[in-house]
């Protein structure tokens, strides 16, 4: 467990001149597509996908990755100035900080956003260099069943844990692992659900469910909603550093919603969102100022934007070490991967060590990079706010088709785009959550090769599976989690949203 | 609002949520089942699809007892966007073959512009060359994408 050599492999590859190109690259196209409202992160990961494809698979993740944290950075900059924010686990922040922008603080938020962001970042990434190798340690010696049951777990747990109805997160699930179902069988090689379409025998290609579901859906949804609001406050460099006050005031909270976020972001299925708002409500409990808190307290900027950070990058954990997403983002991360030939999993580690911290490393360089690209930049970023919606969307819609095209110039997958983006309009109507499906989609046929493996080696006899040690155990804790959301279903809280405790 | 017998979000979603499943569950008679001991292409599928109905059903109970509360939200005003997204995508996809990125470009911007309500003519003819060029140059120029700008001319 020499966390010092492993940096050192890490830095080689990170630091090679390509890779800190497309690192750079990366976080600001992701800063760019986070600043905008209505495009949220995974949107942005979708739509530069196809662009990696042509690039060494440790700089296609270098720089998928670069998108996805630089636009979870950028989303502060449209919450703070407008009110809307620019990807959803930004939401939180608007409820400090719209009301520090009214008060003439936006640079001062701005700035202090950014090192939140920062400081949680770093602090999520050493929690990866330090928790990866246990966990891989932990998970070499998985057979089978273990990876059954814990990719059961982290599909209940995905649909369950963030969602207000259960059921119809469960159900997204289903209808992921249905959608998976389609193209050759891993044994028998017989084609499943093709309808005759020679394209479907190696199944629905990933990139156009994930741009049909988070893209086209997406901007239908937005192009009525994002009105043009605009901003008009100078932004000074003078105007963003903090009094001793506010400073003292942000370094408790920053480090708390590092904590908050680093374990939500660990867990499967909760992820950033949530642990911005339980980050949001402990400062709030734990505040002697309570009242300040919705009319523009510090704290409830910096340690929701520290833990969002910081989940962003432990959520890169189970992912990388186990194979096992936690999020719709971290889904297409390992979609990314498996494209590219690689599968991740606790192999990953001991026989491409170079991919592995290589890519923990660039994410450090990035957030390093982020750092100097928003200080200087604000100014730049929020200009760009000034482009209205209606001008944008098209050229969104163009980059989506191309991209897609691209991938093997198939008319073919543009109508699969457009089938999905249907389907997720349709279904986003009826108020159900995409990020299940996505999961649900990546994992089933793993999910299916790993449960047929394990009942052929305990001979179709499932209880075998109960009674070992590691497997028994995370079924278990999947039944504990079905049996609380039946009961959840059947006797449904009165709403209460998980920030606003206490109104 | 409405007590009575009103379509809720849910209740469509249940529906839905039901036709799949049975899509699925129907479909998958076609593959061989197997046994748990020796799985066949359609054990997985069919067991998916039978928890999906079960699903639907418990999406379909809860929503008769959330009862008034939600009730369904389609909005038609999203039809503009939605229809004129879906022929911009479409349109690409016939074009693109036949004439080249530059064109598909071009006509795909067009129609998508139309779906918003702030639609003028001529900024989105502008915004249509603009992107259309910087399209190709970017794919078929610096990244060098097997897609040529004008195609059968």
């Amino acid at each position: 467990m020499d966390i010092f050599a492993n940096i050192m492999i890490g830095l080689d590859t990170a630091i090679s001149p390509v890779n800190l190109l497309y690192c750079f690259i990366g976080v600001f196209l992701g800063t760019f597509f986070g600043v905008l409202p209505g495009i949220g992160s995974l949107a942005a990961i979708s739509m530069v996908l196809p662009v990696t494809f042509y690039l060494e698979p440790t700089t296609a993740l270098v720089m998928l990755g670069g998108v996805y944290y630089g636009a979870e950075y950028g989303g502060s900059t449209a919450s703070i100035l407008l009110n809307l924010p620019g990807t959803p686990s930004n939401a939180v922040t608007c409820i400090d900080g719209y009301p520090m922008a009214q008060k003439g603080k936006a640079g001062l938020a701005l700035f202090m956003t950014t090192i939140a962001s920062y400081v949680g970042g770093t602090l999520g990434i050493i929690a990866l260099f330090v928790l990866s190798p246990i966990i891989v340690a932990w998970a070499l010696v998985f057979g089978p069943a273990e990876y059954f049951a814990i990719m059961i777990l982290g599909l209940v747990a995905a649909a369950t844990v963030t969602q207000d109805s259960p059921a119809k997160g469960l159900a997204m699930v289903c209808l992921g692992l249905l959608l998976g179902c389609t193209g050759m069988d891993l044994e028998t090689g017989v084609p499943r659900f093709e309808y005759e379409f020679i394209e479907l025998y190696e199944g629905f290609s990933f990139i156009t469910i994930a741009m049909g579901l988070f893209g086209v859906s997406e901007i239908i949804f937005s192009v009525k909603t994002a009105v043009g609001r605009t901003f008009d406050q100078a932004v000074t460099f003078k105007s963003m550093l903090p009094s001793r006050d506010e400073l003292r005031r942000s370094i408790a909270p920053m480090l708390r919603g590092a904590g908050v976020g680093g374990f939500f972001g660990a867990l499967p299925g909760t992820g950033p969102s949530i642990a911005t708002f339980v980050g949001y409500a402990i400062e709030k409990r734990v505040s002697d100022r309570p009242e300040e808190f919705g009319k523009g307290a510090i704290e409830g900027i910096m340690s929701p934007e520290s833990a969002n950070n910081a989940a962003v990058q432990t959520a890169f954990i189970p992912t990388l070490t186990l194979g096992i997403p936690g999020s719709a983002s971290m889904a297409v991360m390992m979609g990314a991967l498996m494209i590219h030939g690689i599968s991740p999993g606790p192999q990953l580690m001991v026989e491409r060590p170079d991919i592995f911290w290589g890519v923990a490393m660039s994410f450090w360089i990035g957030n390093i990079f982020l750092l100097v690209l928003n200080i200087p930049l604000i100014g730049f970023w929020i200009r760009i706010l000034k482009v209205p919606y209606h001008l944008l969307y098209p050229a969104v819609i163009v980059l989506i088709c191309v991209g897609v095209y691209s991938f093997r110039t198939s008319g073919f997958d543009i109508a699969m785009v457009l089938l999905f983006g249907m389907l997720g309009f349709v279904l986003r109507s009826l108020k159900f959550e995409m990020a299940p499906l996505l999961i649900g989609f990546i994992l089933g046929p793993m999910v299916e090769e790993n449960l047929r493996r394990a009942m052929l080696i305990f001979r179709g006899d499932f209880w075998a599976m109960v009674e070992r040690p590691i497997s028994g155990t995370l079924l278990f804790l999947t039944l504990i989690l079905l049996l609380y959301t039946t009961y959840q279903i059947f006797f449904p809280k009165k709403k209460i949203v998980a920030g606003d405790s206490a109104q | 609002m409405k007590r009575s017998f009103a379509l809720s979000n849910d209740m469509v979603a249940s529906f839905l949520i039901l036709a799949i499943s049975l899509f699925y569950f129907i479909g998958s008679h076609e593959y061989d089942m197997g046994s748990v001991r020796h799985m066949g292409p359609g054990y997985l599928p069919r067991a998916y699809a039978i928890v999906g109905l079960i699903l639907s059903v418990l999406i379909f109970v809860s929503s008769i007892r959330k009862g008034d509360r939600v009730s369904l939200s389609l909005d038609l005003s999203y039809v503009r966007a939605f229809s004129m997204i879906v022929i911009a995508i479409s349109a690409f996809a016939l074009i693109i073959p036949v004439a080249g990125l530059i064109p598909a470009a071009f006509v795909t911007v067009v129609i998508a512009s139309l779906g918003s309500n702030k639609f003028h003519f001529k900024t989105a003819l502008g915004l249509a060359i603009i992107i259309s060029v910087l399209i190709w140059l970017l794919f078929s120029v610096l990244l060098g994408l097997p897609m040529p700008g004008l195609k059968g001319l």
